[in-house]
This record gives C-alpha cells, structure tokens and sequence, in this order.
C-alpha cells in the first residue's frame, strides 16, 4: 500500500518550549492510524503541524506529492480534512446553515453565477440544504437540531456535527483529534459505527485517542480504572463497612449544603429541565450521569445562574440554607458555589500563574493555597509561566478545577471535568476529587464516563431529557439496569 | 518651514492625540466596547470646563474637575442604559446607540451653550517658553506632562496588579469571569464612568488649543479611532506610540505638504498599516492570539 499522507521531521516550537520535534509517520489508504500519548505530548500540535495550522518544520506529502507549503485551507482543498478537539464551528449560523457553509465552500455556484442566475441559485440552495440535512442525519445528527444553533445541541451531538464538518463531502485523510472526549457509551459506539461506514469508503483515516482502547474499535468508556478504585469504593460503600455507615448517618441528619426545588430551565420554548427537588448534603459526591442532552450540564449551570446562553431559569436553589435564587452568578460564587464548566473554562491570554492567582476567595472563605494546587496537579507548577492558550486539552481542565479550588467553594459543581483527559488521567482526577470531599466541600460531578464515576461517587442521579429518571446510593444503581441499558450499553462487561 | 518647530508641533498634538484616545483605548481594550459618542462626549466636556471657567468664575484645576466629573456621570448614565446589549456583546447595536447619544449631546449643547464658538482661556495658555527657536505655551506642556503621567498610570495599573488582570479576564470571557467571582457589571460600568473622565481630562487640557463649538468632536472622534487602530485594538503603549506617530505625521504633513490633506493622509496611512500589519503597531501587544 501506498502511503496517503506522509509526514518528515515535523517540528512545533511555541517560544522556548519544544511541543514537536522530528516526527515521522504515514498512513496508507483505508488504513486507520491512531496518535496516541498522554495529555500535553504533543497529539495535536502534530495534527496542527500537519495541516499547516502553525509555523512548523519538516516535510508534508498527500498523494505522492509534496504539500509542505501549501496553506491550509488548499490542504482542505485537497481532501486533508480536520475535525478539531474543541469543537469549531459558526455559533451564529443554525447547525443546517454550518454544514450548508461546508458543502458550498466544496463547491456549489461561485458568487458570479449565482448573481447572473438568481433562480439557479435558490434551486441550488434547496438541493444543497437537502443534501447537508441527509448528511447531518447520516452522522448522528437527527432533523430536529438541524435549526439549533451548534451551541445549544447536546455536547455528543456536538462532536458528530465537528465530524461531519470536517468530513463534507469526503476526504482523503480525516484527521479526528480526540472524537470520543465526552462521549457516552452509546454515543461512543454511534462514532465507531461511523468511523467504520467512513474507513468502508476508502478513506485513509487518523485519530488521536488517548488510550490504544480506540484503535481495536472497542468502546471502552471506564478504561484504565483498575481495580484499586473499585476496593477504595467498598470501603466507602455506605452500606458496606462501619467506618462509612457513621458518616453517612451523619450526612443523613444534617441539612443539605445545596438544594435545589422545583427548577426549570426554559431554553427558546422548550423545556429542558425540570427538577422536582435535588439536595447535596454536607461531605456528599453525587454523580449526575445521563445521555448526551439528558440535561446534566443545563442542571449545574442553572444552580449557579449561569449560562452561555439566555435561558428561563424558574425554581429556588438554596445554598447553606440561604435562599440565593434571585442572585447574580458571582454572587452564588462569593457565597461558595464554584462552577467547572464544561470544556476546560480558563483565561487564555493569561499564563498559568496569574490563572490560579485571579481566583482569590472572597467573604473571608479559605481556598486552596497554590502549593495545595500544585501537589494536586505538579504539571501546572511546570507550566506556571505558559499561556493557558499554550496547554493542552488535559491541562486546561486541570488549571480549570484548580481555578475553582482556589476560590474556596463549599459545593463544586464539576461538569465533565474527564473531557479531553487520558483514561489513566480520569481516574487520577476523580480520585483526586474524592479525596477533596469531606465536611468543608460537596460536589456535584456531571460525568460521562460513569464507569471511572461510580468508583468514586456517595450517590447517582440519572438525567433523562430533562428529567430524574433515577436517583439513590450508588450501591443501589450500580447494578440498575437502567443505567446499565440506557448509559453504558455494551461496553458493561 | 522649521523642521524642528514642525517636530515640536508634532509632539506636542500627539501627545494630546493620546491623550484624547487613552478612554477608548481602555474601553476596547478591557470591555471590548466602542464609543461613537467619545468624539461629542469631548465636545460637551470642553464646554462644560468653558463654563466653569467664565461662567461660574471656577479657577481652571476646578473648572477641570467639573468636567471631569461630568463625564463620569455622562459615561455612567450610557453605559446603565447599555449593559444588556454589552453582555451580548452586541458591538453593531452598541455602535448605533453611542452615536445617538453623541447626537444628542450635541443638541444638548447647542441647548444649554448656544451657537456660538467660545475661547476656553487658561492662565498656563499666557506663559511661553521658546524650545529651539519654536514657541511653546505651558499649556502644551500640560498636556505633554498630563499625558505621559496618564500612560504611566494606566500601564502600571491595567499591565500588573489584580485590577489589570481582573480587566483581561473580563475582556477575554465575561462569562467565565464570573464564575471567577467577578462582578461583570461594575467593572463595565467602571471602564465608562473612566471614558467618560479620561475624555473630559483631555477636553479640558487640549481645547484650550482651539475655538470650542457645539460642531467640534468628528474629527476627536476619528483621529481616536486611527490612534486606537493603529495602537493595536486595545494596547496602552500602543495607543501612545500611535498618537505621537501621528501627532508627528500630521505636523509634518501639514508642514511640508498640506495641512489641508493632513487626516485624509492619516487615513491612507492607517489603510497602509493595516494592510501591512494587520494587528496594529503594537509590538508584542499583550497576550497571544490563541
């Protein structure tokens, strides 16, 4: 076979950090290649480097030809086409208008014939609109998103669109950095699905995945959880040992730090939440697990009163017995809410250091001191002077919680802080949230990967649109076939 | 013509060229907002300051404080009645609704101030001093001195510190800085209530330089918008550097070729720069571009 796209010497440097240097690779046609290493190894400055996204070194061919220094988008032209970690897309343009954009810019009618002939246009305009609907749909994204804007789907969808995008009309080489980061189970075997029927078109195809898991093809949402995670959780097991059951006895007496009545988030007419009653008591995980668009992060963010977008958010949330429904989001954080949310939030025209320096307690709470923050994540005193704009996809989140720890919060709500983590990375944080919980911090874990959540979490919410559709010690839910069928899916073994 | 007078001159303007645009500099820079009122905002001030001075017989550092304070009040009231379309960070609307309040500002002068052009007298505009055979005022020393202490000042402030840093994260992600424990409104409301005096200060420093009419302010308003540009949306040294620049290139222009010409050639050599350098004249402007 011959090679497709080869690779020589490829170099990054940002200032005077090395983030690539001297690699070599080829992937023939049909065939899947998958980048692997651990979070800041340099996964996607090699794809950046690649795609001529960045000032690099070393040498590019596609097809037997030498592309070195031809500019991206004559890249794309040419069918090297990337999907990005964060997802990329026109937040103005509705998800049908995004795609549409893709399959004009592949070619449809230039500006000059559609002004000659405005009646070819709007036939043209029709036909593409159907072709990007068949498209969306055959990628997993279902006819009812097609006029939402990308930003209100659901983050799986998300993903699919991101695909989609960089797929168009076909590529020679698809280049899928991190696909699966935040997919469920069933979202994950939607993906493989795909990049099966994709890889059957004859596409050589490429993938930076964190852990070899990807490669085989099998889905494998908890990977490298080990089994140490899971006897730290019998020993935890408020129905297993006595150590525990004292402690949630008293959880069960004291007043909950967090409770949420009748909230319901409204977003454009539509309901998307609506929560009867939650309460997070004192010393308290709970995991708040559910399908992509079950309403996980739409729950957390209406806590805080927060949102990208401009929902209706109805319902009382009180904090420490405090009613603080009718404060402003950084009211709430003063008074001890502190919010991750989804993606890795930090300030990237600001370095590491004055990230972590910004966050200062207020109303005479204790955060994390900094060297508490770096014996939690030793990778972010390394990086201390680095442009958060500079870190990678893992190292963000990391900067993110400890962002969020600095200002002291008695509740966490942690929305997927595992996203864009390797595997062995996941179970290093979620332990490493566990080991915060005790009487001072409570937290709410939005998370996909429930396989890595249930070894650590008191109890499990199941979020189905919008809805509780399960809640109760994880002891009792693990074995819950509704969570099992409606979240894991085949990758329980 | 006398080059070094011309060089003098030119100083002399762009250092209150900066002067003039340091409001909107902060404003772009922290809140990523736009002002089309700055330009009325700085004709309204130099009326308010005329006043003061004639009017109310205020000795000058208090007829400058007056205006000043005026302009907090001014830039609070606009900035009140735009928080909602600055959260959405609607820049078009923005746009529209400050140039409606610089239409009426304007009407609102020629209400309360008349038609008719007005001399702001100062007592530092009756010393001069000779400075290589050109004539300077210590007016125009004020306003070099003010000027530079400005820049000083806001780049020890907005460029260290936690209310620079608190500044950035509010420009870069509002959203996300209140997650940080930020109050978002206050620090827009601040960054106006601070356009509105840094543009009285230089009001009251640089009219003096002119004849005051209700008309003046188009051209404040354009020759901040070139400084702001070419500084790099947003930079303080940069906005400096850039008022001198064109403080000098006006001069010299006006000097050896026209002054007739002089802002239309300050807009062909915006164009040049933005062609050539699309980031403005900063040279590494804080922060990359992620």
């Amino acid at each position: 076979m011959t090679a497709v796209l080869r690779v020589e010497g490829l170099g990054v440097r940002y200032g005077a950090l090395v983030a690539l240097d001297g690699v070599s690779w080829e992937v023939a046609a049909g065939e899947v290649l998958g980048i692997i290493g651990p979070n800041g190894a340099g996964k996607s400055s090699c794809y950046d480097a690649a795609t001529h996204m960045t000032r690099r070194t070393g040498r590019v061919w596609l097809d037997g030809r030498e592309v070195t220094a031809v500019p991206p988008h004559g890249l794309a032209a040419l069918g090297l086409k990337r999907a990005f970690q964060q997802n990329a897309f026109f937040a103005q343009l509705s998800v049908l208008e995004n795609m549409v954009a893709v399959l004009q810019r592949e070619g449809g009618a230039g500006l000059a014939a559609s002004l000659a002939l405005p009646w070819r246009e709007a036939r043209l305009r029709r036909a593409l609109r159907a072709e990007a609907a068949a498209l969306l749909e055959e990628f997993g994204v279902p006819r009812e998103m097609h006029e939402l804007r990308p930003g209100h789907i659901p983050y799986g969808s998300q993903r699919m669109l991101s695909i989609v995008l960089a797929w168009g009309r076909g590529a020679r080489v698809l280049m899928l950095d991190e696909p699966a980061a935040g997919l469920g189970g069933p979202d994950m075997a939607r993906l493989r699905d795909l990049l099966q029927r994709l890889r059957g078109r004859g596409t050589g195809r490429h993938r930076a995945p964190h852990g070899p898991h990807h490669v085989g093809g099998r889905p494998h949402p908890g990977a490298g959880a080990g089994a140490t995670p899971g006897q730290r959780h019998a020993a935890r097991d408020p129905a297993g040992c006595a150590g525990a059951g004292s402690l949630s006895g008293a959880r069960g007496m004291s007043a909950p730090i967090l409770e949420a009545s009748g909230l319901r988030v409204v977003y454009g007419g539509n309901l998307a939440l609506d929560i009867p009653h939650l309460a997070l008591r004192p010393g308290e995980l709970i995991g708040v697990v559910g399908a992509n668009g079950a309403g996980k992060s739409t729950l957390v963010n209406a806590l805080l009163g927060w949102s990208r977008g401009a929902p209706r958010v109805e319902g009382r949330v009180r904090l420490a017995g405090q009613d603080v429904s009718a404060l402003p989001p950084h009211q709430r954080v003063r008074r001890g809410l502190a919010l991750v949310p989804e993606g890795g939030a930090v300030f990237m025209r600001l370095t590491v250091e004055e990230n972590l320096a910004a966050a200062v307690p207020e109303g005479g709470r204790r955060g994390h001191g900094l060297e508490e923050v770096y014996a939690l994540f030793p990778r972010l005193r390394e990086r201390l002077h680095h442009l958060a704009s500079m870190l990678s996809g893992g190292e963000r989140q990391m900067l993110a919680i400890a962002r969020a720890l600095r200002l002291g919060p008695a509740v966490l709500l942690l929305d997927e802080p595992s996203i864009g983590l390797a595997p062995r990375l996941v179970t290093d944080v979620l332990r490493s949230v566990r080991g915060l919980v005790g009487p001072g911090l409570s937290v709410l874990l939005v998370e996909q990967n429930v396989r890595a959540a249930i070894e650590v979490v008191d109890r499990l919410v199941l979020l189905e649109r919008g809805r509780i559709l399960a809640e109760g010690p994880v002891a009792a839910m693990r074995d819950d076939p509704r969570i099992l069928h409606a979240y894991l899916g085949e990758a329980v073994a | 013509m006398n080059l070094v007078q011309q060089l003098i001159n030119g100083l002399i303007i762009g250092h209150a060229y900066a002067l003039i645009a340091i409001g909107w500099t902060v404003l772009l820079g922290v809140a990523r907002l736009v002002n089309f009122g700055h330009g009325q905002m700085y004709m309204l001030a130099a009326f308010v300051t005329w006043w003061g001075v004639a009017g109310l017989g205020l000795p000058y550092p208090l007829a400058i404080l007056l205006a000043m304070a005026g302009g907090v009040l001014l830039g609070l009231v606009m900035q009140l009645t735009m928080l909602r379309l600055t959260f959405a960070q609607d820049l078009v609307s923005i746009m529209i609704v400050t140039l409606g309040f610089g239409h009426v500002m304007r009407g609102l002068a020629g209400l309360l101030f008349g038609g008719n052009p007005q001399v702001l007298e100062t007592p530092l505009s009756w010393i001069d001093f000779e400075i290589a055979g050109a004539w300077v005022t210590a007016q125009d020393l004020l306003i070099v001195v003010a000027a530079i202490a400005v820049f000083l000042l806001l780049r020890l402030v907005l460029e260290r510190g936690a209310l620079g840093r608190t500044a950035r994260m509010v420009a870069e992600d509002p959203k996300l800085a209140q997650l940080g424990g930020i109050d978002v409104r206050r620090v827009y409301l601040a960054v106006f209530a601070f356009e509105g005096a840094a543009v009285a200060l230089a009001a009251a420093l640089v009219a003096p330089r002119t004849p005051i009419l209700t008309s003046i302010g188009f051209e404040e308003v354009i020759i901040t918008f070139v400084v702001v540009v070419l500084g790099g949306i947003g930079s303080i040294g940069g906005s400096y550097l850039a008022g001198i620049g064109l403080g000098l290139f006006t001069a010299l222009f006006g000097g050896f070729v026209s002054p007739a010409y002089a802002t239309s050639a300050a807009f062909g050599v915006l164009i040049l720069v933005l062609v050539l350098r699309p980031g403005g004249l900063a040279l590494g402007a804080k922060g990359g571009r992620a």
